[in-house]
């Protein structure tokens, strides 16, 4: 070491800031060595000056030390970012928000890596949708831009490759989508939990270059610390948000109890009993009978495309309509008309309800009915054991526009039963993957001969429940599951309950 | 469920294979029929003889099928329905929309 090497300006300067004020002035010495030797004629080095020799020596010197210094400042600085890494480990420990944590993670962002705008994504793993964000320095008009980066930029790129991006000039990296003029840089990491990618940071700098490998490699080290914290967070509120959609559905399938007859019908001259099991809490099958006026009672089944909460909001939709247009008292095919085109306007392009809507005259002993696509009901005679099937009608309901109706007429006798059903009856299947059948219907019917109309849906059940092996007390089925029956009496009409 | 089309003349004839039950198999199809539509294909066979199952999902992306189709001047044939689906579309009255045929070439024959 000679005596005009680095060593004075090193410990003049050791202490007196960080390692990388230090590292910078050693920087600026060599550089002006440097210039200074540059400047000077390039001659056999025996001619030179002693002290430009000395010169040349200390330089060489200083650029060693200066790399001596590089090597013993990068772990403190690892070591600072490992510190600021672990201060955020230790805040995220807590149950917070979605909101609250993406909030918190950018808070902590700057103190890691430097960026002008920030964007920190919570993925939905159940299609891989943004669940969550939260956003800092983008121009609020401008927000409608950086979801489209979601489709086309580099967080679009991201999402399908799962790995970090670096962009040291977004200017001529085709995969940009600009969201921002001003951004010059880009820094995308994938936050990944046992190699499934449930979200991502996307950095923006408006400087040139600002990321490197460095920052890279912070970067997945904060989205490992924060993984498994969001992983929690995302299989907390996914918990409470079951919690609340059962409590939700419980409330949903109560209304629904209350849309359908909480009795049977059980009159002198008729009587009508139904029953409705829906496969999950709440569904799309819809069973009716009531009094249009005494002497005319309306009958309903219907079948709503689909299971869950949207079949039962248009099973809704349809009594709904049903009521309001027969106490119109509009013509049959009329009713089926409107109900056609009212669900046409309120339901999907695949969408569609069957339904059959009877109206039963008392005192005629007649049975008017519009099928519209429904399975058709089984009208078993009492004198000849005949059954016959009702599909006087039209069109399904809701799929086609300017649909027309017929309607069917029957003529019932004391004794006459009719069994109205949805598919879920004849389309249950044992284990071997066998329908119940048409087949089985017709003959459990038959059998059913002296049953008045609760026994004879009970028989249908118990028969169910046997095929399918599901058990003695069964009351869930593959799909909704809705019988109705109607045992015309031999008494004269008379509008008392028995 | 498979789909696998092929050109006759100025018709698309797709033969669907397994069940139709909805779900993202139906939306696959649906999405391939309307890149025939935009293609300016406008006449579609339906082959349904390798279809097992259909429930009432699958019976609507067919009923979602036609509308565009139909809105576009064209139509949709059906050809080879099996007697199990035939019965829903019975049921169903769903032939005063769609025209079925025995088998494609028939179906085919019919737009011409």
């Amino acid at each position: 070491m000679t005596p005009s090497g680095p060593e004075p300006a090193r410990q003049a300067k050791a202490g007196a800031g960080s390692g990388d004020d230090v590292l910078d002035d050693l920087r600026e010495l060599v550089l002006r060595l440097e210039q200074l030797h540059s400047s000077q004629p390039a001659t056999d080095s025996q001619a030179l000056p002693a002290w430009l020799l000395h010169a040349r020596q200390a330089r060489e010197e200083l650029a060693a030390h200066a790399r001596r210094l590089r090597d013993l400042i990068e772990p403190a600085r690892t070591l600072r970012e490992n510190r600021l890494l672990r201060e955020i480990g230790r805040r995220l420990g807590q149950d917070l928000s979605p909101e609250s944590l993406a909030l918190l993670i950018m808070d902590t962002l700057g103190g890691v890596v430097p960026f002008d705008a920030a964007g920190i994504y919570f993925l939905d793993p159940r299609d891989g949708t943004i669940r969550w964000e939260s956003l800092r320095g983008y121009d609020t008009d401008k927000l409608h831009l950086v979801r489209q980066k979601l489709d086309r930029g580099i967080m679009g790129w991201i999402l399908k490759h799962g790995q970090s991006v670096i962009v040291p000039d977004v200017r001529v990296d085709s995969r940009y989508f600009n969201a921002r003029d001003r951004t010059r840089s880009e820094l995308v990491t994938p936050i990944l939990h046992e190699g499934r990618m449930i979200g991502f940071f996307n950095l923006e700098s408006d400087r040139l270059g600002t990321y490197g490998e460095q920052e890279r490699l912070l970067m997945e080290v904060l989205a490992s610390q924060v993984a498994q914290t969001v992983e929690h967070m995302v299989l907390r509120v996914d918990r409470e948000e079951r919690r609340r959609v059962l409590a939700d559905l419980k409330v949903a399938r109560s209304i629904q109890r209350s849309l359908l007859p909480n009795r049977g019908l059980r009159l002198l001259d008729v009587e009508v009993v139904g029953l409705n099991l829906p496969s999950a809490e709440v569904g799309g099958d819809y069973f009716d009978h009531f009094h249009i006026t005494p002497q005319d009672i309306g009958l309903v089944i219907a079948d709503v495309a689909g299971k869950g909460i949207a079949a039962s909001l248009i099973m809704a939709s349809v009594r709904t309509g049903v009521h309001i247009l027969a106490q119109h008292r509009l013509d049959m095919t009329g009713i089926m008309g409107h109900l056609n085109e009212h669900l046409y306007e309120v339901t999907e392009a695949d969408s569609f309800v069957t339904a059959c809507y009877g109206v039963y005259n008392r005192e005629s002993r007649r049975l008017s009915y519009v099928n519209a696509g429904h399975n058709p009901p089984l009208l078993m005679r009492a004198r000849s054991h005949a059954i016959e099937s009702l599909t006087t009608g039209g069109l399904l309901l809701g799929a086609f526009r300017g649909a027309v109706y017929e309607m069917g007429v029957v003529e019932l006798e004391p004794g006459d039963r009719l069994l109205f059903h949805t598919d879920g009856l004849n389309e249950a299947t044992d284990r071997q993957g066998m329908e119940f059948g048409m087949g089985r219907v017709r003959r459990s019917l038959s059998e059913s001969r002296w049953l008045d109309a609760g026994a004879l849906v009970q028989r249908l059940l118990a028969d169910l429940r046997r095929h399918t092996g599901m058990g003695e007390r069964a009351t869930r089925f593959q799909d909704d599951l809705t019988l109705m029956a109607l045992v015309c009496r031999d008494n004269q009409p008379g509008d008392r309950q028995v | 469920m498979k789909v696998t089309a092929e050109h006759q003349g100025h018709v698309v004839v797709m033969s669907l294979r397994g069940n139709l039950l909805g779900g993202p198999d139906a939306d696959a199809f649906y999405n391939e029929v309307k890149s025939y539509l935009d293609q300016g294909s406008r006449r579609i066979v339906l082959n349904l003889g390798d279809v097992k199952l259909m429930n009432s999902s699958g019976l609507g992306i067919l009923i979602k099928t036609l509308k565009p189709v139909r809105e576009a001047g064209g139509d949709v044939h059906l050809a080879c329905v099996t007697e199990k689906i035939d019965s829903l579309f019975v049921i169903t009255k769903l032939y005063q929309v769609f025209k079925s045929f025995p088998d494609v070439e028939q179906a085919v024959r019919a737009f011409a």
